[in-house]
């Protein structure tokens, strides 16, 4: 099998990845989730899973299109996308509150539907650009010339801390260990 | 560069990671030309990636592998029980740079601890003494600082946090280091520029790696043969028992055949031994350097746990030095604290892909995205501790899996000891108090991270029957092979293992090269 670096740069991440290393899908041709609605209902769902006040639809809407995409890369998850969307809609998952959505999510925690909606926001969530912004992470860093003028040490609330070791670091690095009890005692109770 | 021929009986070193690169450095300086077999490719500094899931996807080691036991990296990351990298310099490129020396007493834990049950302790071959003077270059190579007149890491943020902490909870040994990144220009290097992204490869080059100093040093010498995308498949071994060449496999998927004089196997804990069993032969039906039934067994990869802490002030803990930041304070064994042996605590910062994917693998709801939501507010640290060697936590050939080549996948077998869980909850708790002393609002234990140390699974032992390989890294069964990685380690002890695995590979160097230069060999 050969994976070429473009498959592997150009999916959602590393764990899709690896999840899918040593497999060839077979493909029925069909797009599940394809509708405006569907796209809506997952990302109501991603953030009912992992939810941020801070964060606009976008990011939300784009992990559901990544899961969606993610789904119809093989016919087993693509079924699995479309009994779970059956079952979002049957229970009016959209309109369900706080609490019964959390709710209705720990029931179906483990199943193969929430792992594909888990799995594809964890690392598709938390690598959108917008995110980041709002997060207050600043990405790539060499080509602005590192934080060494850019607040590496800008912490202001706590004391200036020593940097140095400690003068009697070698004394106790070369001291004997302390035997009160036999470990073996204590690793058996 | 060098072209050795493939019919010519060659000195070859398999992998160039900090045992494979050091080893191939120190022996053509000594004028020994080599072959260096690297089964990745050589990634220069300008194209390491400031950015988490590509410089992972770029580099690390993906090949198919299989775990189980009952330690929880089987079930968060089935298919990935390590995080070590494919590339020329090996996991160097990826590490932090934390390189403390190992303790007296740690080179003989079978004696200072004890028996314990269900451990497979065993008293290292070799003492400190034996050690001190490799320590010394290894520091000097790596560019260590605190040590040998080089001075420390200014404090990061998270630093300021940690330290404050300790220093709160009455600790006495925090420091920023030691640590394998230049704090001023050094052998050649420039001082750190605070980037942060120690854990994608250090674009800056301050920080030590093998593809940066030792493998273009090598190179410069005119001795060195490298080719790299060389993935070892196989040593074979003549009617005697020496070992005569190596089989490997390029890119495009040919086989090759290279003639060997002596092999030095330095493809990591895992990868190493797995060749051992992979080059079984009628002679040798447990595989190669396997008559003690040793190869694969013992396999370690520290007591691990993180702390993230929240705060209602920002941080910014990713910027700078990831793992500039050191408590030793917990590092003595003191058998009243229900555990054998002892841990560091180590900075550690993770950009926000990261943090998602570890933070708490299968995590979501409130209490996750409070810690996501906070990003800017967090602080974190590592603890990082030593784990109890046991002989069924071992590296096999798969029964079904297998890799690109259709050979046998490692599996990697894992369970915790009660050791481990009793150091890792105490050390849980100590964390949790560090930053609740500096205001923390909320902590979050973080279960072990893919195995970044990985020790241990041909480890060194006096008797052929209790080990695989000599004091010198020499294969008890077999004159002509030697194995110059982490996994010698007969045990783990608590420091990070980088800079054992260096000075042990500067030791074998000196050892192997007046063994050649003596016609021993
Ligand atoms: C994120 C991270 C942070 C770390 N931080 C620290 C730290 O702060 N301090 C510390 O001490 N350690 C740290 N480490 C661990 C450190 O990187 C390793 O201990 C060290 O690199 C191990 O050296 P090695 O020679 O055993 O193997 P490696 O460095 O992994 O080198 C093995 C090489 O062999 C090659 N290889 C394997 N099999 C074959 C084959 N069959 N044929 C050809 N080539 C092969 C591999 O491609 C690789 O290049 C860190 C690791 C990671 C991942």
């Amino acid at each position: 099998m050969k994976i070429s670096r473009r498959l592997l740069l150009g999916s959602v991440s590393a764990l899709t990845i690896l999840s899918v290393l040593g497999v060839k899908p077979g493909h029925a041709h069909m797009k599940v989730g394809s509708t405006q609605s569907d796209r809506k209902l997952i990302a109501s769902m991603v953030r009912a899973m992992f939810p941020h006040d801070r964060f606009p639809d976008g990011p939300y809407l784009r992990t559901a299109d990544a899961i969606i995409a993610k789904a119809n890369g093989s016919t087993a998850s693509a079924l699995t996308l479309r009994a779970g969307l059956a079952d979002l809609k049957s229970k009016s998952f959209e309109n369900l509150g706080k609490s019964a959505a959390t709710q209705y999510l720990k029931d179906i925690e483990g199943s193969p539907f929430f792992s594909l909606v888990h799995g594809t926001t964890v690392t598709g969530l938390y690598t959108d650009k917008e995110v980041f912004r709002i997060l207050g992470y600043e990405e790539a860093s060499y080509d602005k010339g590192g934080y060494i003028n850019r607040g590496f040490n800008d912490l202001n609330w706590l004391p200036e801390p020593r940097i140095e070791e400690h003068p009697d670091l070698a004394a106790f690095l070369s001291g004997k260990p302390k035997q009160y009890a036999s470990a073996t005692k204590l690793n058996a109770s | 560069m060098k072209k050795i021929d493939k019919n010519e009986e060659a000195v070859i070193v398999i992998g160039s990671g900090a045992g494979g690169g050091t080893m191939v450095y120190e022996l053509t300086k000594a004028g020994i030309p080599v072959v260096c077999l690297e089964a990745g490719a050589f990634i220069k500094p300008e194209e390491y990636v400031n950015d988490e899931w590509p410089s992972f996807v770029q580099m690390a080691w993906l090949d198919k592998r299989t775990t189980s036991g009952n330690w929880r990296v089987a079930k968060d990351f089935p298919g990935l029980p390590t995080w070590l990298v494919k590339a020329v310099g090996g996991t160097t490129t990826h590490w932090a740079g934390a390189t403390p020396r190992f303790l007296e007493y740690e080179f003989k834990t079978q004696t200072t601890y004890g028996d314990i049950a269900g451990a497979s302790l065993l008293d290292w071959p070799i003492s400190l003494d034996d050690m001190e003077s490799y320590y010394d270059k290894a520091e000097d190579a790596i560019g260590s600082t605190h040590t040998n007149g080089r001075p420390p890491l200014a404090a990061n943020n998270n630093y300021k946090v940690f330290a404050n902490g300790a220093k709160n909870v009455g600790y006495k040994f925090y420091a920023t280091g030691p640590y394998g990144t230049n704090a001023v220009p050094y052998d050649g290097r420039p001082g750190s520029i605070h980037d942060g992204f120690n854990f994608q490869g250090d674009k800056h080059t301050s920080k030590w790696n093998t593809a940066v100093r030792e493998i273009p040093r090598a190179l410069a010498t005119g001795l060195l043969d490298l080719r790299p995308e060389s993935h070892v498949v196989k040593i074979t071994h003549d009617k005697s028992g020496r070992v005569d060449a190596v089989l490997y496999v390029d890119k495009e998927g040919n086989l090759h055949r290279q003639a060997a004089k002596v092999v030095c196997v330095a493809g990591n804990s895992i990868e190493t031994p797995r060749l051992l069993l992979l080059s079984e032969s009628s002679t040798f039906p447990n595989g190669l350097a396997n008559s003690s039934d040793q190869v694969g067994r013992n396999y370690m990869r520290h007591m691990t746990g993180s702390m993230y802490a929240r705060f209602d002030k920002p941080v910014n803990f990713y910027r700078g030095e990831t793992m500039a930041g050191f408590i030793a304070d917990e590092v003595m064994h003191d058998a009243n604290r229900g555990f054998a042996g002892g841990y560091y605590m180590e900075t550690l910062a993770l950009g926000p892909a990261f943090m998602a994917a570890f933070l708490d693998p299968g995590g979501w709801g409130e209490k996750f995205t409070a810690m996501m939501d906070g990003y800017e507010n967090l602080a974190g640290m590592w603890l990082v501790g030593e784990d109890m060697p046991q002989s069924n936590n071992r590296v096999t050939l798969s029964a079904s899996a297998k890799d690109q080549w259709d050979l046998p996948a490692p599996n990697v077998h894992f369970d915790d000891h009660p050791n481990d869980i009793a150091m890792r909850n105490y050390a849980y708790e100590k964390a949790e108090q560090l930053y609740k002393a500096v205001g923390a609002v909320q902590t979050y234990r973080t279960p072990p991270y893919p195995s970044t140390h990985n020790l241990g699974t041909c480890r060194m032992s006096a008797k052929a029957q209790d080990g695989v390989v000599d004091k010198w890294g020499r294969a008890h069964d077999v004159n002509n092979l030697f194995v110059s990685d982490g996994s010698v380690m007969t045990t783990g002890a608590a420091a990070n293992p980088t800079l054992t695995i260096v000075a042990l590979a500067i030791r074998q160097a000196d050892y192997l090269a007046s063994e050649l230069k003596k016609g021993n060999i």
